[in-house]
């Protein structure tokens, strides 16, 4: 078969355009699944820098947790509920100061590992000096407790009395086999 | 030396001329650079004849199989005088074109042989104002391809065909042993041919291959009747000057008998010289092929077009393979790349996962931390946000109405007073106060309730968030 120089040279520029076009369609078609990838890559890494910084941070981190641990009640993980236990205690405290709490009631518990945050929403009646008290008295418990929300109505007109809801966050851990907690 | 060869053949252009000798076959190669030519290498190898005919052709030799080392780039060979009808003619006019148009016509004139079974070829040897002395060849296209085919056998391309005896006559013009002015007779018995060429100026006005053996001394008559019948023909067409010598060229010495015979008879001086004295032959057709643009060419037309074409299809098989070898390099590369990411990839999940667990305690106790330390931290605790806002009350008719305290939030108030200014006045204290970070949805009313004018207030009080805290 005799082929011309100009078929060829046809020949040749379409073999050229076809793998230009094969390499264009090859490149554009990889270009996001390598971008991803790269992104990928950039996410990991900068989580593995973040866990890295985590991990040498933990025995400061742990130290200090310790120091905090230390003043938490402790119940034993097999315990139902420690809700009423809590409650009880907040009621005894409140009592002594003469903030009336009304009605109590538990919030569903939030684990972090041994430590578990549980909050009480208690409706309460009482004087200003008597939630002044009550909320100095908690504050000097330290960690076990934190109040997350308060809320003060006047309870009846120039009556001098407070109403409202306050919303107590107790600390505590939780651990097997662990003994009577201290008050 | 084959890979000396190809070393050289990539970057310079190689010429090999090949011819027969009497033992065999001998070549010479040159190299053509930018700078010039230079001689590369020569050599010979003896062939196998049958029945030991040693002035047999180029067609009908068994060429040795190692000839494609040798014979390395563009190929001459060279003819005997004996396969081609030769002629010197002169025409009426120096045009290249006009001649070219002539020589055909005259060759078919004289020519035993229609002209489509011959290759022809010419070589304008002088010209003047308005004629030219031309040199014609005509050879069988049978013998043509008959030399085609032998050297194809052995996987040589033939790429230019040339005559012996102009090979000789270029050393001897190379050599000065030629008449520069005036005519003379030669003889060049090599072996292979044996031709009279009768030369005016240096230029072959007749040349003339003759079936005689030296070894006999009847020759004589023979080359004596040969050179008067040729002078004769050439006093008839031309004004031509008588030759005084006869150069006899030859391999084997020439007897003195002979000579003194000759000498007597065609009342010429004979003078004698060896053909050893000169370079090779194939020397000399190379030098043909090297220098002279102008110059006897037997090659078909068509095994020109062949070979154009095979080199073109290798150019572009190169082209082609070329850009083939370049793309798979991009594709190589390009997967290559994409392979490393992957690699990368991988390892950094590997990575991840193996940090996971510590990082996950890491993660937990920091969790810890975070919720103990928000226990811990009283600075904006519901009791010290009421006494601060206590605190900022300005002394007066004002009072809360409503407190809502949200942990790391804010606060909300609502009150009464008993004018405008002591809210704006509560609102100001309150936005200098370090305790909260920003003051909105600040309201103030005016309402009247059973003829008692108050300003009603509502504030929102923003505490710094945990990250401003930090």
């Amino acid at each position: 078969m005799k082929i011309s120089q100009r078929e060829m040279i046809l020949g040749v520029g379409t073999l050229a355009a076809v793998l230009i076009g094969l390499s264009i369609y090859m490149v554009d078609s990889k270009s996001d699944a390598y971008q991803a990838k790269q992104t990928e890559i950039e996410n990991l890494q900068a989580q593995i820098r973040l866990d890295e910084r985590r991990i040498r941070m933990q025995e400061e981190w742990i130290a200090e947790l310790n120091e905090l641990q230390k003043d938490l009640r402790v119940f034993d993980s097999k315990q139902q509920s420690v809700a009423p236990e809590l409650m009880k205690t907040i009621k005894g405290i409140s009592s002594k100061h003469g903030f009336d709490i009304t009605r109590s009631q538990p919030h569903p518990e939030k684990p972090t590992g041994d430590l578990v945050e549980l909050g009480i929403n208690c409706t309460w009646v009482g004087k200003l000096p008597a939630i002044v008290g009550f909320l100095t008295e908690l504050q000097q418990q330290g960690v076990r407790y934190d109040v997350t929300s308060l809320n003060i109505t006047p309870a009846g007109k120039n009556t001098g009395s407070l109403k409202g809801n306050i919303v107590i966050n107790c600390a505590y851990t939780k651990k097997p086999n662990a003994s009577k907690p201290k008050q | 030396m084959k890979d000396l060869l190809s070393k050289i053949q990539k970057r310079d252009k190689l010429i090999t001329a090949a011819c027969r000798t009497a033992e065999g076959l001998e070549w010479s190669t040159h190299t053509i650079t930018d700078e010039g030519d230079e001689p590369l290498q020569k050599g010979n190898l003896p062939v196998v004849l049958p029945d030991e005919i040693f002035e047999e052709g180029l067609a009908s030799i068994q060429l040795p199989e190692e000839l494609t080392e040798h014979l390395s780039g563009e190929v001459t060979v060279a003819l005997r005088t004996s396969e081609l009808l030769i002629r010197t003619m002169e025409f009426p006019s120096p045009d290249p074109a006009e001649i070219a148009d002539m020589v055909g016509f005259q060759i078919d004139k004289i020519s035993p042989y229609p002209l489509d079974q011959l290759a022809v070829a010419h070589e304008i040897l002088s010209t003047s104002e308005d004629a030219a002395l031309v040199l014609m060849a005509a050879a069988k296209r049978d013998s043509i391809d008959a030399i085609g085919d032998t050297f194809e056998k052995q996987g040589v391309q033939i790429h230019s065909i040339d005559v012996r005896v102009l090979g000789w006559l270029q050393l001897m013009g190379d050599q000065e042993k030629l008449t520069a002015t005036g005519s003379e007779i030669l003889f060049i018995v090599d072996g292979i041919d044996f031709v009279l060429a009768v030369m005016l100026n240096g230029s072959p006005l007749v040349i003339r291959s003759l079936h005689a053996q030296l070894d006999d001394m009847t020759v004589v008559d023979e080359l004596t009747e040969e050179i008067g019948y040729t002078l004769t023909t050439l006093d008839a067409e031309r004004d031509f000057p008588t030759p005084s010598t006869i150069n006899f060229w030859s391999n084997g010495d020439l007897p003195a008998a002979l000579r003194s015979k000759l000498s007597k008879k065609c009342g010429l001086k004979v003078v004698y010289h060896e053909l050893s004295a000169l370079p090779d032959l194939s020397e000399g057709i190379l030098r043909r092929t090297l220098s002279a643009e102008n110059r006897i060419e037997l090659i078909p037309r068509e095994w020109v077009e062949y070979q154009s074409r095979k080199k073109m299809n290798r150019k572009f098989s190169i082209i082609a393979g070329a850009i083939v070898s370049v793309w798979l390099l991009f594709l190589l590369i390009f997967l290559s790349v994409h392979k490393v990411r992957d690699i990368k990839l991988n390892m950094t999940k590997a990575d991840a996962v193996e940090i996971t667990p510590a990082a996950k305690v890491a993660q937990n106790n920091q969790d810890k931390l975070r919720a103990l330390t928000s226990f811990t931290d009283r600075s904006d605790s519901a009791l010290e946000c009421l006494r601060e806002i206590t605190n900022m009350l300005p002394a007066g008719d004002i009072e809360f109405v409503s407190y809502n305290y949200k942990k790391g939030k804010g606060i909300t108030l609502r009150g009464t007073a008993n004018s405008d200014d002591m809210v704006y006045d509560f609102f100001k204290s309150l936005s200098s106060s370090a305790f909260f970070e920003r003051l909105k949805d600040q309201s103030v009313n005016t309402k009247t309730t059973k003829g008692v004018r108050r300003t009603v207030y509502s504030v929102t009080l923003e505490l710094p968030t945990e990250e401003e805290g930090k």
